[in-house]
């Protein structure tokens, strides 16, 4: 974001999530990181519950989409 | 990541399209703008390494490789119908990598290939490991090419399914193709069980708010 920032490249409106005005202050990263250990332990608490040996999932609920029009990664990031 | 590659024989000749500071799942900056999907040029390539994508089914290359943090090989392998794999964090060297994966501790991003075989992806990898990296990279783990690991399972496997996760439901084409890989597994003789919905539904909207955190009640939140 730097170097976008100096360049005065403009920002793509789907890259603005990563731009300062959305950034977490320090406490809010800290507490973030306490939840995704958690989430972590509970989706590990399942892969043992069911004796799993991999999981299947989409990868995004839906195939190529328009440019600039896909909904969400929530499949993928998470 | 070049360094094994190139070690084990691979020409380098193309570099390819990405996001705007690997940050969307998109193919699309103002420097060189839109890559378009060879398949149908109205369509998005996902990304961030959408490009690497793209050359495949445009017959430009037949290895390409990517970085993965949610999903920028896997949009893209899904997208032109190749395989891709996100190898996990410490398998492969990101050093001289200009990504957010370079030694950021928040998002766990990993390299790996995409390929129109699932061969084309050992040969990757393998390539890779043959290099040992952890002699050159303290963040890769010292754990080398198995090729035990790598043949096709003889036991059978219990595999579970995410069929809804609660935030995006998946569109009729997305349900239909996981319904073809259930079925697959089934006749290989595997055993797949569906996750419980509801818990899988809450656990998946949580860690999306989680992925996906933003400042909140602020004045100056971006629009």
């Amino acid at each position: 974001m730097k170097h976008i920032e100096a360049s005065g490249e403009s920002v793509l409106p789907r890259t603005a999530t990563g731009h300062p005005g959305s950034f977490l202050t320090t406490p809010e990263v800290f507490a973030n990181h306490k939840v995704r250990a958690q989430l972590s332990a509970e989706y590990n608490a399942l892969w043992l519950q069911y004796g799993l040996d991999a999981i299947l999932a989409p990868v995004v609920a839906h195939p190529a989409p328009p440019h600039g029009k896909y909904i969400s990664n929530a499949y993928a990031a998470v | 990541v070049t360094k094994g590659l190139l070690a084990a024989g691979a020409v380098r000749y193309i570099k390819t399209n990405l996001s705007q500071a690997h940050l969307i799942l998109e193919s699309m900056n103002n420097v060189f703008g839109t890559t378009c999907n060879p398949y149908n040029l109205k369509l998005s390539v996902g990304g961030s390494s959408g490009g690497e994508g793209a050359v495949l089914p445009a017959k430009a290359a037949v290895l390409a490789t990517g970085t993965d943090g949610g999903g920028s090989i896997r949009f893209p392998a899904m997208f032109h119908g190749v395989w891709g794999l996100k190898c996990s964090k410490g398998r492969i060297p990101m050093t001289g990598i200009h990504s957010p994966g370079d030694r950021n501790e928040s998002v766990n991003a990993g390299l790996g290939p995409m390929t129109k075989t699932v061969g084309g992806l050992e040969l990757w990898l393998k390539a890779q490991l043959t290099c040992r990296p952890w002699e050159y990279d303290f963040t890769c783990i010292p754990m080398p090419w198995q090729t035990d690991e790598a043949q096709k399972c003889q036991k059978r496997l219990r595999i579970g399914v995410v069929s809804d996760d609660g935030v995006v439901r998946p569109t009729p084409p997305i349900s239909r193709a996981l319904e073809m890989v259930i079925d697959a597994l089934d006749k290989a003789g595997h055993e797949v069980i569906e996750l419980p919905e509801e818990q899988m539904k809450s656990l998946h909207r949580r860690s999306t708010s989680c992925v996906m955190k933003q400042t909140s009640n602020r004045a100056d939140t971006a629009s």
